[in-house]
């Protein structure tokens, strides 16, 4: 039977494919490579410039498989993830969020002008909104201020956090994906550039822009243990903020977080949590996370008081999907629990998750307009 | 002209030019890109990636064909991956193109989404045998394994698609 059904959904892949015009997608190619060799020149003349300049640029090259740790299934058992305390309306697809000073701050992605919104969590209202330059965007609490870094703008913003105003906006590298403030600075993992740009929040100013070795290694960010860690396709890396010297880490692949006591990672090539040693860089628990037969993931995380959220993937989603969130308790390492959150619709926006030091959760939901706060 | 130079570049060991490579591998590409990553916007993205990888090393390659599909395979499976393409690709839809692989009838997707919900490696040697239509020896050269491990795999893969999707487990 299910022979059968795989035979005929892979016929039914060959249909949906056979169209695809060849001849223009090699056309496309050529052009491409017309353009990468061009670049890779440049490059290696910049490369030359920094070498006779003394500056040592480590070009490390990784395509190492994972080994594969610990199970990769689990009895599916049906507890919650926790109960909804409450639904926040936030308006224009709230696409990110992040916990600090006293409030909860969405990103909205909008249309090309995404908003932030700020929550105040003891009355569970928007009660200020500021509009930012860009799509979907990922926030840092720090500093004495919300940084904001836009995927679509190349930049990030700084929020002045009592007035709910944009105090400047910075110019970084190519998708801005991961952010975190830490060691004094503001840093940004720019998706494109497989680069990460550190910020000065005293001045608002660029003051590195640090190469991740690999193409595709810089997604996500996260701090923990006196270390600024970066990962991607190729797995781990580590910056250490003294001299912003890098070095692998032999772990993959997937969005990190700190906090609950730990860093973490949400691997969704092999459903499992990672819980991994800031000091040693070891992975010290890899946590399976129940199949469930629609979304993917784990793939956003959070961690804070004690639980570890992480949240659903939809990459090609259909009217009606279910959006989940998973819980892992950082006290046993163990999987805690499911919530469905909602479903996704045709905006291709994933559910994002921040944890407060409450325990709490605090979910973006983009297809209802709203934010979730969830309590264990 | 764009193609002339494409046929300069030929394979010394097979005499074969990237372009009749390109034109012969391109479709099955997106197919195993597409089962294993779910969109068909980010299916041609990683196609087009692999296949500018080969093209910039064709003198180097051995086997283009399985080294394509052992690239693809590990590069469609990755979530972080995925989420660069999905941007990518969103940006382009925004831009006004629409993918051109056709969408996937929901009865046929749903094979897939459980195919990628399995362990990876069972999802790609699931993959490889249905979409590529590989034998087991084909695909164990292709991903690096003993042939009795792919059958394992294969077998065990096989059993959870039955379990999801329902029926018996059929073990050829």
């Amino acid at each position: 039977m299910s022979e059968q059904r795989l035979r005929s959904a892979a016929e039914a892949l060959r249909r949906s494919v056979a169209e695809v015009d060849v001849m223009a997608r090699l056309e496309q190619l050529e052009g491409r490579r017309r353009r990468y060799r061009a670049t890779s020149v440049t490059l290696a003349v910049l490369l030359v410039a920094a070498v006779t300049g003394a500056v040592a640029l480590v070009a490390m090259r990784s395509d190492r498989q994972q080994p594969a740790i610990g199970p990769t299934t689990t009895a599916a058992v049906p507890v919650t993830a926790g109960t909804v305390a409450a639904t926040i309306p936030v308006q224009g697809g709230p696409s990110g969020v992040a916990v600090g000073d006293g409030a909860v701050w969405v990103a909205t992605s909008g249309a090309d002008r995404g908003r932030v919104v700020r929550i105040d969590p003891a009355g569970n209202k928007a009660v200020a909104s500021v509009a930012v330059p860009g799509g979907q965007a990922e926030l840092a609490v720090g500093a004495g201020a919300v940084w904001v870094a836009s995927f679509s703008d190349n930049s990030v913003s700084r929020i002045d956090p009592a007035t709910a105003e944009v105090a400047a906006t910075i110019p970084v590298g190519r998708q801005p994906s991961g952010i975190a403030v830490a060691a004094g600075s503001v840093w940004v993992a720019n998706a494109l550039d497989d680069t990460v740009t550190r910020i000065d929040p005293a001045g608002n100013q660029v003051v590195a822009t640090i190469p991740i070795p690999g193409q595709g290694s810089a997604f996500s960010l996260a701090a923990a243990g006196g270390s600024v860690w970066v990962s991607g396709n190729h797995g781990l890396y580590r910056i250490d903020p003294a001299g912003n010297r890098v070095t692998k880490v032999d772990v993959c692949c997937g969005e990190v977080a700190a906090g609950a006591g730990g860093l973490w990672m949400a691997n969704g090539m092999d459903r499992t949590v990672l819980r991994v040693d800031p000091a040693s860089g070891r992975v010290l628990a890899s946590i399976p996370v129940p199949p469930a037969a629609a979304p993917e993931g784990p793939f956003h995380i959070a961690a804070a008081g004690g639980a570890v959220w992480v949240t659903s993937e939809t990459v090609e989603p259909r009217p009606g999907d279910a959006s989940l969130l998973w819980r892992v308790d950082a006290a046993t390492n163990r999987f805690a629990g499911t919530l469905r959150v909602g479903t996704v619709g045709r905006n291709h926006i994933s559910p994002t998750v921040a944890a407060g030091g409450d325990g709490t959760a605090w979910v973006t939901v983009a297809d209802a307009d709203a934010v979730l706060r969830v309590r264990p | 002209m764009v193609v002339s130079e494409a046929r300069a570049e030929t394979d010394e060991r097979t005499g074969e030019r990237f372009e009749a490579f390109y034109v012969r591998e391109y479709h099955g590409v997106v197919r195993l890109a597409y089962a294993l990553s779910g969109s068909r916007l980010v299916a041609e993205d990683i196609a087009q990636d692999v296949f500018l990888r080969a093209y910039l090393d064709w003198q180097r390659i051995r086997r283009p064909a399985a080294w394509v599909r052992k690239v693809t395979v590990r590069r469609a499976g990755r979530a972080t991956r995925r989420r660069l393409l999905e941007a990518r690709a969103l940006a382009r839809l925004l831009a006004g193109r629409a993918p051109a692989v056709a969408e996937l009838p929901a009865h046929d997707a749903e094979v897939w989404r459980a195919v990628r919900a399995l362990p990876r490696r069972q999802a790609q040697v699931i993959a490889l045998r249905y979409v590529a239509d590989a034998s087991v020896a084909e695909i164990a050269e292709t991903l690096g394994l003993a042939e009795g491990t792919v059958k394992a795999q294969l077998h065990r893969g096989r059993q959870a698609l039955a379990a999801r999707l329902g029926g018996e487990v059929d073990d050829e």
